[in-house]
């Protein structure tokens, strides 16, 4: 069966040309030209990922992007004006797993929706993993923080995961672009930076002083399995 | 022909105005000075006149008194007249004559004075004697053909005469120095606003639109100050006008471009589907397509780079590594060497750098032996595209970072090149405090260098 992509874009004529891209690699295309009848059609239709525009005429597309955080975990990217740096940080932190600024190549709208639907898809192999008093169910997906179930999302999973199969080996924002996000050395490293800090703010005792996701400065990221 | 006003006419307005305070100045200190001299030197003789005739009337009287008692004792006179100082006398009688100095004789009195005692007077005249100017007085004696002649030196007056001249040069050196000092205080303070103004076009010129000169005085160089600032103000608005023309225009482009492109590419992936004749239609639109999205991508970030609203994401960058994957999305088979470098620097930017000056290797550099070599000394890092190509022109050298310049105009438009791509790459090193050098010896391979300064820290914020 074909996977759904939902598209919210106000633009018509750039949602048609991008849905047609998409349709012609066999998605599905639910397409939305504002917040609200997106947040609608996700409920109604259950696509596989959303890719949302920023400038949205009635809800912001961070906002879009929060809404669907609460409900659903799929896979989020969202599209941004090239000149607005902070969007980016933004829509990141409103929990997209990732960016594409515009105008972009088509083609690297699919290699990303591939690359994502591919990582949401897998199951993960069973690890045991132990980080103070975080621990991944080998079952898969169930993160328990002192005993407690904790609910990441697929992306901050995977980065947990990483990090912490392997543990005090120090990760640069490069590798961990290639291994998390499967990116090659283009990637921007702030796809990592804020995915570290959404994770610590949901396994740290204190994010503001991390004991679990450590940074190693110059060098990238480690966790820490000392209690 | 010209004339030697003219020389300085040409040359600064400060030299001009120091001639001529040197220039007046020197003519006031000689005409003082002349006029100095005589007033005093005039004044002086005529005081020796007077004390001199007196002492001449005595000197008569007692040679007469003297020759009524002792009849023709000529000598006896002179020797008497010796004793009272202050003058040389001579008696001269007929051919013979008797005087007090040796160096006195009837030679020395001048043919005038001589004329009048002649004929029996009294009278006085300047003349010289040996070196030393002297004053003259003749006066007839009682016997015939005797005549007295009394000299008095005036070396005292010219020796105090050569002291006030030496004075007056001085002085009048001095006042030459002074004008010229005072010319170069006044033509400062006349042409300092000038030189402001001049100074603030020429930064103007160098791009920095936002310079002004401060108008503080109300008299004509103000008004000049006023009337730059009003021009560069216009020209500052003309230019952002423009500026905001292109980027307005750009940006609406870009929804439509955007739209185009997803539909050529979509398009592209089934040319297989189409008859020949609308596949190369396919392809022509997909390509020019692509170009015009890259122009209109480069002319926005001209324009971001000129209104100074450039944001700079400083973060650790690995330069080799940074090569290598550029090489890869451009996908290129080039070699990419050198050590580690690892500096503070913005990824995005120093990508597109990069990736423009390998994909101008390929396009104009005939695209053999292209490689990139990285490398760092002396606090700053380097990136080295090469080429094996045909080189590039010494006249063209110079202007290969210019906008919209192409070095081979009947090919570029083929490569769909605009000749933006360089002046992209150059604004981009500049804005991360570095620089391009190109190097193309004549015919030879080309050289492209971007220098970077090599940062552990991002640089402090200006403010």
């Amino acid at each position: 069966m074909a996977e759904r992509i939902l598209l919210v874009e106000d633009d018509r004529r750039v949602r048609r040309a991008t849905a047609l891209a998409l349709i012609d690699e066999g998605y599905e295309v639910v397409e939305a030209e504002d917040g609200s009848s997106g947040l609608r059609l996700l409920a109604d239709r259950r696509p596989d990922l959303a890719i949302l525009d920023v400038m949205l005429p009635d809800i912001d597309g961070f906002e879009v992007c929060r809404e669907i955080r609460k409900r659903n975990d799929l896979p989020i990217i969202f599209l941004t004006a090239k000149t607005d740096t902070v969007d980016v940080v933004v829509g990141l932190e409103s929990g997209a797993d990732d960016y594409l600024t515009k105008p972009f190549a088509p083609k690297e709208l699919i290699a990303r929706v591939r690359a994502l639907l591919r990582r949401f898809r897998s199951e993960p192999r069973p690890v045991r993993i132990q980080l103070g008093d975080v621990e991944v169910d080998p079952d898969g997906g169930v993160v328990r923080k002192g005993g407690r179930p904790i609910s990441l999302t697929k992306t901050e999973f995977n980065l947990l995961r990483c990090l912490g199969e392997r543990p005090n080996q120090v990760f640069s924002r490069e590798s961990l672009l290639e291994r998390v996000w499967g990116y090659d050395y283009l990637g921007d490293s702030r796809l990592v930076d804020v995915h570290v800090r959404r994770l610590r703010a949901k396994i740290e005792t204190d994010p503001a002083n991390p004991t679990v996701i450590l940074t190693v400065r110059g060098l990238g990221y480690k966790a820490s399995n000392e209690p | 022909m010209r004339s030697p006003l003219a020389f300085f006419r040409s040359r600064s307005i400060q030299l001009r105005i120091t001639l001529a305070f040197v220039a007046s100045g020197f003519l006031l200190a000689v005409i003082l000075s002349v006029a100095t001299f005589f007033t005093v030197r005039s004044f002086l003789e005529n005081q020796r006149v007077k004390s001199s005739t007196r002492q001449t009337i005595f000197g008569v009287l007692f040679a007469r008194e003297f020759i009524k008692q002792d009849k023709s004792n000529t000598e006896g006179v002179v020797s008497l007249l010796q004793t009272r100082g202050g003058f040389d006398a001579m008696i001269v009688q007929g051919s013979q004559y008797l005087a007090t100095s040796l160096s006195l004789t009837p030679d020395a009195v001048p043919a005038s004075l001589h004329d009048l005692v002649s004929r029996e007077r009294i009278g006085y005249q300047f003349t010289k004697l040996g070196r030393t100017r002297e004053l003259a007085f003749g006066a007839p004696l009682p016997p015939a053909n005797t005549n007295l002649y009394l000299f008095y030196s005036l070396a005292d007056i010219d020796k105090t005469m050569s002291v006030l001249l030496r004075a007056l040069i001085v002085a009048g050196f001095a006042v030459v120095l002074i004008s010229a000092a005072l010319a170069q205080r006044v033509g400062g303070r006349i042409l300092r606003p000038l030189h402001e103004v001049s100074a603030a076009a020429q930064r103007v010129a160098e791009g920095l639109l936002e310079t002004r000169v401060q108008a503080v005085s109300t008299d004509e160089v103000g008004v000049l100050a006023a009337s730059f600032n009003q021009m560069a103000q216009a020209f500052q608005e003309m230019l952002e006008r423009e500026r905001r023309f292109v980027a307005n225009v750009s940006h609406e482009l870009r929804t439509p471009l955007s739209t185009l492109r997803t539909a050529s590419e979509l398009l592209e992936a089934h040319r297989a589907e189409f008859p020949p004749s609308s596949r190369e239609a396919v392809d022509l639109i997909a390509d020019d397509v692509a170009n015009l999205q890259r122009l209109v991508e480069e002319l926005m970030e001209v324009s971001e780079v000129d209104a100074g609203k450039a944001i700079i994401r400083w973060e650790e960058v690995e330069l080799r590594a940074l090569a290598r994957a550029v090489v890869r999305k451009l996908r290129r088979e080039t070699p990419v060497d050198g050590p580690l470098v690892v500096t503070m620097s913005d990824k995005a930017r120093l990508e597109r750098i990069v990736a423009n000056l390998v994909h101008n290797a390929f396009e104009h550099g005939g695209g053999t032996d292209v490689r990139v070599t990285v490398g760092e000394e002396n606090g700053t890092c380097q990136v080295v595209v090469s080429d094996g190509g045909p080189g590039i022109p010494p006249d063209a050298l110079s202007h290969l970072f210019d906008r919209f310049f192409k070095a081979d105009r009947s090919r570029t438009r083929e490569h769909g090149g605009i000749g933006l791509g360089l002046a992209i790459a150059f604004e981009n090193a500049r804005l991360l405090g570095g620089t391009i050098e190109a190097q193309s010896p004549r015919g030879g391979p080309t050289t492209f260098t971007v220098v970077l300064p090599r940062r552990s820290e991002p640089p402090e914020e200006k403010p």
